[in-house]
């Protein structure tokens, strides 16, 4: 998978952004790990934890008038001027080609390019430090946290089993069930989630809780 | 303040009492209407040459119809016809006039125009044009345009959107535009308007040349053209008194969902400077619904008026469009070219901001808008959690 | 000192105090830590030793123990919410602490323990030693289940003279070791129910004093149970007796009576006591078992004027209860010889002289006690004990408590007059120093109850006699019957398990955590676990019994055995 621009940014603040994206072109999908180069070789990391795709009269118009010709739905989704809106969770950053999971020094700006990451870059980014970056997910609002989760941890764990690390994913998990143990209600939704995405996750390895005693 | 509903409130009355009254005597005069027009059928060659006597004869040159080769009464199904496909362009703009009280005063014309060939599955192409008013030295208009002006370089763009299109295909082209084909209605002067207006003559002749078939869309006419010739349809000495009735509600009775009327020449102040294969003609179609009659005036230069299978192409394109959005028909490559041409509110305020940079970078001082402009951009009262 | 360890660590602490005790969070599965494990935490510079008195499942949640999340989870992602979202926690009662140096993970860590040695070496510090606990581990320290060298620093190395193997830790089979030189410097007990291993528990100790050596043992052998070979009641197996496995050189088996006969065998003497043995001190011992009145005291009291120390049984025994005679009047009198008459004469009630006398004639008909014996049997026991041999006092047939009671006493007075005599010599640099004397006691709570314990001498004994060289080793089923002074004073205390609340109590009499352990007693494993407690001890711990056997024998130097490679031996039993 190489690196793709999928779009830029229409605005942004310090812990996320929108960013648009034509319609006729594959977007990245909910959940998945995009980054934005900002000025000094820094980079952006974050999750696409929404997708707008805003509808309009001629479109509600449209909807109801029978059979649609190709041309006119081709028309709607690439030329029509409603791009398609994903926003961003920002989760974490790159810096002199250190990966941190602090949110970025500053935004990115307008009509900056929004690129995919490449499992390379997933597997970089999400296997630096110790997953610090879920705080992010975990506080932030009007955000289905449960799926998010689930579905950050189908691609980066996807990305990990790619290289026969097993293990990322079941540290994630715990991670995440760490960091929710006091949250019953959340927790469940999360692990029902992953369920949802997992559901042999008994057939993943799992960490040596104990070795045997001799 | 609110409105004085007390006041308001028999007058509402009276309104309402005098609509019923107005569509009476429309209905009325519509049944007269039809009468004449059948009549026209009947006596096609002696009414048409009569109407052309009495048009002509009159001192100021009225605006209206002129029976050319169609009995007037006819219509015309758009019959299932081999196209082998074709090309449909549409174009439209929008303006930004200068306003006395803006801080940065701007005339720019915003031109779109989108084309796509019916069946081939592609998107259609959007194209815009974006360009500031020059003077004839060149240099940008920086006032004194009056909001006249602008619609008429604004309609010459249109139109010249439509004659730049560049294309190797050999199926046949329909350009359409939105409203009128003829520039204006009333006359005017000036040299300015002289200038433009030849340029417009200009573009057309080249669509001519492009053999274009070139189509003016009118949403809902007001118009009485044919009305107006019934009224010199009658012998001399009679005098019909069709007023207030528009030629919609004569075609609404006369054609079936579909059905296009007879091709009319076009008759006005100034319809002699269309000369030739540029002569303005029009016909009515009926784009709506059993339910739902809908009646649009489509304006068309002769050279397509005269050739059967280019009215056809127009007739059909007109039809598929108009399907396209429903209950609401309209032709939707013209709605997208409007959406594509207009200028919105936030757009030229980013304009107005991105100028008055450019200019302050270049030592210039920026006025402020008007005060009365400042007191209206107030924001209106807002309640607690708004 | 400061060793990396192989196995990981079983949990980390996550709070308590010296008050209580600690708790580790456990991070192994609950089922391989059991109660009464000998747990290691390290802390920085120091280690804590102690012992897991309880496990007690939590959640951060109560609803997450509540529903079965694994019937609605992948059974993966389940066991990851369970680990975190479940735990146990241990309670460790921590007893010893020690200074291990520095951390071998430290980067510096080689100069850091040079500089640290170096402290101990140059001699300015004295070697570390456990020592109680004074203070606690940090938060998160590491605990492991302690291994072959925790075990052996805190209990004592195996292979060194005196530190006999008296089992291993449960979990891991570490041998645990009790030092028979700190063990004889006090009395010691041996406790547990009827049939929980007490006597196979008793064989081992004694077999590992008698190899040691530095002590002579002497056992009232109330059962016949130790000298010779003997049938295990519950496995019908044979089981090698002491003198079996000594030899008749080192272990002697006295049979009380002059016929005694010990499992068919002939003993290698018999006790016979003679009449001037008997002393109205140990008829007053029998009291209870005679049901002697309030008046015994006063009639012994003359007959002992009249007749002396020596005389006096031989002459009560050979006075007649009602004999008559005529008297000069033709009256009848009681006959010169009679109890009446004696009493008469001294002006005893003649009630009372002849109830006792009546009383006494179950003594009177014991064959063991007879007028003249052909030799001194009970000074041969005392010479031989000085001497260095060890005895094992079988009752024979004399299995009554009556027996047991005016034996063992009188005996165990005899020996105490005799330490005391060359303790009292040795001090006065007159003779040499004492060889120490065990004392073995079967159903000591006969002995050394509330009411006897003021007269007998098995209390003094218990109470002052590690002074005099002669201590106990208390063997009981019903501790709560023996009286309390006693019980404080014993030292060592080995436990099997006990069913009764009260000789639970007893057994932890005198001891810190008591009630941290009380628990553990109540759930020992019948046969197979003791818990080690006391002075004798470094710390309680609970171990599974060595297997009294041919293995056991085998790893027992001075067993008279053939071919016997003692350093394979032990590699056979504790390989690694």
């Amino acid at each position: 998978m190489n690196q793709i621009n999928i779009g830029r940014l229409l605005r942004a603040n310090t812990r996320g952004c929108v960013a648009g994206c034509p319609a006729g072109q594959p977007f990245p999908p909910f959940g998945s790990l995009v980054s934005i180069p900002l000025a000094d070789g820094l980079r952006a990391y974050g999750l696409v934890t929404d997708i707008h795709i805003d509808d309009d009269g001629l479109v509600r118009q449209l909807s109801v008038s029978g059979n649609v010709p190709e041309e006119i739905i081709q028309d709607n989704r690439i030329n029509r001027n409603v791009p398609v809106e994903l926003s961003v969770l920002f989760v974490g950053r790159k810096q002199s080609g250190v990966i941190s999971h602090l949110l970025p020094p500053r935004p990115p700006l307008s009509l900056d390019n929004i690129y995919n990451c490449t499992e390379d870059e997933i597997r970089e980014f999400t296997s630096s430090g110790r997953l610090g970056y879920f705080r992010h997910i975990l506080s932030a609002e009007d955000v289905p946290i449960a799926d998010l989760l689930a579905a950050h941890i189908m691609q980066a764990g996807g990305a990990h089993n790619e290289t026969d690390n097993h293990i990322w994913l079941t540290t994630a998990v715990q991670e995440i069930i760490t960091l929710l143990r006091d949250d019953h209600a959340a927790l469940s939704a999360v692990l029902g989630a992953i369920a949802d995405a997992f559901p042999e996750f008994s057939q993943i390895e799992q960490l040596p809780l104990s070795e045997d005693l001799p | 303040m609110p409105l004085n509903y007390l006041d308001l409130e028999p007058q509402i009355n009276q309104y309402a009492q005098n609509s019923v009254e107005l569509n009476r005597e429309i209905q009325d005069k519509c049944q007269i209407a039809l009468d004449l027009i059948r009549e026209c059928g009947v006596n096609h060659s002696v009414k048409k040459e009569w109407i052309r006597g009495v048009v002509e004869s009159q001192p100021d040159p009225p605006r209206c119809a002129l029976l050319v080769d169609d009995r007037a009464e006819q219509s015309y199904a758009c019959l299932p016809h081999e196209t082998g496909g074709y090309t449909i362009l549409a174009s439209d703009g929008s303006q930004i006039t200068p306003g006395g009280h803006d801080a940065v005063s701007i005339a720019l014309i915003n031109t779109s125009r989108l084309s796509y060939a019916p069946g081939s599955g592609k998107a259609p192409m959007v194209d815009i044009e974006t360009k500031f008013l020059f003077d004839k030295e060149g240099r940008i208009e920086f006032g004194n345009l009056s909001e006249d002006l602008i619609s008429l370089r604004r309609d010459v763009s249109e139109l010249e959107i439509l004659a730049k299109w560049q294309s190797s295909t050999a199926h046949p082209v329909i350009a359409l535009g939105d409203g009128p084909l003829e520039l204006f209605h009333q006359p005017r002067q000036g040299e300015d308007f002289n200038r433009f207006f030849q340029d417009y003559l200009d573009i057309l002749k080249s669509l001519h040349i492009k053999k274009m078939a070139v189509a003016g869309y009118t949403d809902r006419p007001r118009a009485a053209l044919i009305v107006k010739m019934l009224e010199f349809s009658v012998p001399a000495g009679k005098i019909t008194d069709l007023s207030r009735l528009e030629d919609q509600s004569l075609f609404k009775q006369l054609l079936k969902p579909g059905e296009r009327s007879a091709i009319f020449e076009l008759r006005s102040s100034s319809s002699a400077k269309y000369e030739g294969p540029l002569a303005l003609h029009f016909f009515y179609l009926n784009v709506g619904s059993q339910e739902v009659p809908w009646i649009a005036r489509v304006e068309i230069p002769g050279w397509v008026a005269s050739d059967i299978e280019k009215t056809f192409l127009v007739h059909q394109a007109l039809l598929d469009q108009c399907a396209l959005m429903g209950a609401r028909p309209y032709p939707y490559i013209l709605h997208r070219a409007h959406e594509e041409a207009v200028v919105r509110f936030e757009e030229k305020e980013r304009l107005v901001n991105r100028l008055a940079i450019e200019i302050q970078q270049r030592g210039l001082g920026i006025s402020l808008p008007s005060h009365k402009q400042n007191a209206k951009n107030l924001s209106s009262r807002r309640r607690i959690g708004e | 000192m400061n060793d990396k360890r192989a196995n990981p660590s079983i949990g980390y602490v996550v709070g308590g105090g010296l008050k209580e005790n600690l708790n580790v969070r456990l991070t192994v599965p609950t089922q391989q830590v059991q109660e009464g494990s000998f747990i290691v935490v390290e802390s920085h510079d120091w280690k804590y030793y102690g012992i897991a008195t309880d496990l007690q499942l939590g959640a951060t949640d109560p609803r997450f123990a509540d529903e079965q999340s694994e019937n609605r989870l992948p059974t993966g992602l389940a066991s990851l919410l369970h680990g975190q979202t479940l735990f146990t926690n241990l309670v460790l009662l921590p007893s010893l602490m020690l200074e291990c140096g520095p951390n071998p993970n430290d980067l510096d860590y080689e100069t850091k323990y040079k500089k640290w040695r170096e402290s101990f070496d140059s001699g300015e510090k004295k070697e570390p030693q456990p020592m109680p606990v004074k203070t606690l581990p940090s938060h998160h320290a590491e605990a492991w289940l302690a291994n072959k060298v925790d075990i052996a620093t805190i209990f004592g190395d195996p292979a060194a003279e005196g530190n006999f193997v008296i089992g291993t830790t449960r979990e891991q089979d570490h041998p645990v070791c009790v030092n028979l030189d700190k063990f004889i410097q006090r009395s010691s007990g041996i406790f547990g129910a009827t049939g929980t291993g007490k006597s196979f528990l008793t064989r081992i100790l004694l077999a590992g004093l008698i190899d040691h050596d530095r002590a002579s043992v002497l056992v009232y052998d109330m059962h016949n149970e130790y000298g010779l070979d003997d049938t295990a009641s519950d496995t019908g197996q044979n089981v090698t007796g002491l003198r079996t496995a000594f030899g008749k050189a080192r272990v002697q088996i006295v049979g009380l009576g002059a016929e005694a006969k010990i499992r068919g065998e002939v003993p290698d003497f018999n006790l016979v006591l003679s009449y001037a043995d008997i002393t109205p001190d140990d008829v007053l011992l029998l009291s209870r078992e005679l049901d002697l009145r309030d008046t015994t005291p006063t009639t012994l009291e003359a007959l002992v004027a009249e007749f002396r120390r020596e005389g006096w049984y031989k002459a009560f025994r050979d006075m007649k209860t009602d004999s008559y005679i005529e008297d000069e009047d033709g009256k009848k009198v009681p006959a010169p010889d009679s109890v009446t008459a004696w009493a008469n004469r001294n002006g005893v009630n003649d009630m009372a002289a002849r109830a006792l006398h009546s009383k006494l004639k179950r003594l009177f008909s014991k064959n063991y006690i007879i007028e003249k014996p052909p030799s001194n049997a009970i000074q041969d026991i005392i010479e031989a004990l000085k001497k260095g041999k060890h005895i094992v006092l079988s009752f024979g047939k004399h299995e009554s408590d009556l027996d047991y009671l005016l034996v063992s006493n009188l005996l165990t007075r005899r020996i105490r007059e005799e330490w005391e005599t060359m303790t009292n010599n040795f001090r006065g640099g007159t003779s040499p120093e004492p060889r120490p004397l065990v004392v073995a006691v079967e159903e000591a709570h006969k002995l050394l109850n509330r009411e006897m314990a003021s007269q007998t001498t098995f209390s003094t004994i218990a109470r002052e006699m590690r002074k005099y060289y002669v201590t106990l080793l208390v063997i009981d089923q019903r501790p709560s019957q023996i009286y309390d002074e006693v019980m404080s004073q014993l030292g060592t205390r080995v436990c099997g398990w006990l069913g009764d609340d009260d000789d639970i109590s007893s057994t932890l009499s005198g001891l810190a955590s008591r009630d941290a352990l009380r628990g553990m007693l109540a759930r020992l494993q019948p046969k197979e676990e003791v818990l080690l407690l006391g002075w004798g001890v470094p710390m309680p711990i609970l171990v599974r019994s060595r297997r009294y056997d041919a293995d056991f024998w085998k790893s027992i130097k001075s067993a008279k055995k053939g071919d016997f490679d003692r350093d394979q031996a032990i590699s056979t039993m504790w390989p690694g």
